[in-house]
């Protein structure tokens, strides 16, 4: 396992239907560190799902590099904003599909008890609730064991309830299975919850602005110590972006 | 209640048929009774069942072949907008030929052979795949393309668990109306070409203003799709049907 490298000259969407050319990013360079969690924070649009898909593999066309420093192509899991299920399939097959050939099968049991998924795994994804739907994908993610975990805003338009339990739950699963987290989100006190390391990101064309480490250890970060690091935070950070 | 409506609506017509026939009392038009004699009859003389046989085999030929040139023209055309735009007047053209015409220039162009005749279903049915398939395609969710590219899916899994549920209905589709536009156009096949099968049958009724028998074949007709509706496609639309809400 090794660092990963991200420097992107230049992302641009080209005209399109009358519209000008949109310049998403430009000279973001971000270095993430062997299991590192990482959380991206910026105004809506700035170009953090777009950095996502570059580093995904699913856009190729930019500028720039995305150096993972491995011998071979990267294993990458990516929780979407949407679950992306197929919903022909069952939870546990939903599972086995992403699950690379070489991998233990017993993994999916494992992960099915962990998220609590095991009495639904024959269900198909259309009668689960969106949280449930989103522990599947949780659980997809993290079934491959991959080097970086992409994650853009898993967690959002849930409940505030479930969505601290979907936090409790990537950081316990997480920390059983040690990788790089590369994680966007708006939601700055989600960061704080979460994060070693903070990255800001500019308005487009998006670069890195600021960032903060943080070194509070996960277990201290109560609701109450979140509210102070906030207001330690905000003043500089929030109002200006 | 269910099965009751269907089943005492189709007495009722099998009613309104008999009282039409004493009513009219012309060879014309024979009584139910008649009809399904004629029925048994040309079933178990071995007659009716040769030429249907013929007729269902050259109906399977073709429809294969038309589904499968079909659904691998409409995938590509959905893929491909180049392509697409190349294609799409060509297959405006064949969708507005009337079949009539096919068939005849089918004829005229390769002899009165078999390879004709299915050639001239195929070519009627073909563009009518290829636009619904297209349409299947064009549909095609992104999202979950993109899911399966990042999780390594490869071409054949990619295609086996993403693509073809997503394609499924819309084959079914093509499949059904395909169906019964090719039941049409092969009888118009036979009776314009070949010395068999049903449309030759009927033709040849005809000409002999034998009422009855053209009955009894239609109905066997009718009997035969409805089967292959129950036992084949209703089962095969439920499975496709199986995880929805």
């Amino acid at each position: 396992m090794s660092r990963i490298e991200i420097d992107i000259h230049s992302k641009t969407y080209p005209s399109r239907a009358g519209a000008r050319p949109h310049q998403a990013i430009t000279g973001l360079r971000l270095t993430l560190q062997e299991n590192e969690f990482v959380c991206l924070v910026g105004p809506s649009g700035c170009g953090k799902t777009t950095l996502l898909n570059l580093i995904a593999g699913l856009d190729q066309d930019y500028e720039g590099r995305i150096d993972f420093n491995l011998p071979a192509p990267p294993v990458l899991g990516y929780m979407f904003q949407e679950p992306r299920l197929l919903p022909w399939r069952t939870v546990r097959q939903n599972l086995a599909l992403a699950l690379p050939p070489a991998r233990d099968p017993a993994t999916i049991d494992e992960l099915l008890d962990m998220t609590g998924l095991t009495p639904f795994q024959h269900v198909y994804p259309q009668r689960l609730s969106l949280g449930m739907s989103r522990r599947v994908a949780l659980a997809r993610a993290f079934s491959l064991e991959p080097h970086l975990l992409l994650m853009d805003e898993p967690f959002v338009s849930l409940d505030a309830q479930t969505a601290d339990r979907m936090r409790a739950l990537l950081v316990h699963v997480w920390q059983l299975r040690p990788h790089s987290v590369l994680f966007v989100t708006h939601d700055l006190r989600e960061a704080i919850t979460l994060a070693d390391r903070i990255v800001f990101l500019t308005p487009p064309p998006s670069r890195v602005r600021k960032e903060i480490i943080l070194s509070i250890p996960r277990d201290q970060r109560t609701p109450e110590q979140v509210e102070i690091t906030l207001r330690e935070i905000t003043p500089k950070d929030i109002h200006s972006g | 209640m269910r099965r009751l409506i269907p089943a005492t609506s189709l007495l009722l017509l099998l009613l309104l048929w008999q009282t039409l026939a004493w009513w009219l009392h012309s060879p014309m038009l024979p009584g139910p009774y008649e009809v399904f004699l004629r029925l048994a009859r040309a079933t178990l003389s071995g007659e009716l069942p040769f030429h249907l046989g013929i007729t269902l085999r050259r109906l399977g030929l073709s429809f294969v072949l038309a589904m499968a040139l079909g659904c691998a023209l409409g995938i590509a055309m959905g893929r491909q907008p180049r392509l697409d735009r190349w294609l799409d007047p060509w297959l405006t053209v064949f969708l507005n030929i009337p079949a009539l015409v096919t068939i005849i220039l089918c004829y005229v162009w390769f002899g009165l052979t078999e390879s004709a005749a299915i050639l001239a279903v195929v070519v009627n049915k073909l563009p009518n795949v290829a636009v619904i398939l297209r349409e299947g395609t064009r549909q095609l969710d992104r999202q979950l393309l993109e899911m399966a590219q990042v999780y390594r899916f490869g071409p054949w899994k990619t295609l086996h668990h993403v693509v073809w549920p997503q394609l499924y209905p819309f084959v079914i589709t093509a499949a059904r109306t395909g169906l019964a536009l090719i039941w049409k156009i092969i009888l118009v096949v036979e009776l314009l070409g070949r010395s068999n099968g049903m449309g030759y049958q009927l033709h040849l009724f005809f000409q002999l203003f034998d009422v009855a028998a053209i009955l009894a074949y239609t109905l066997a007709f009718v009997i035969v799709i409805q089967v292959f509706e129950w036992t084949v496609l209703q089962p095969l639309d439920r499975y496709a049907q199986r995880w929805r809400r």
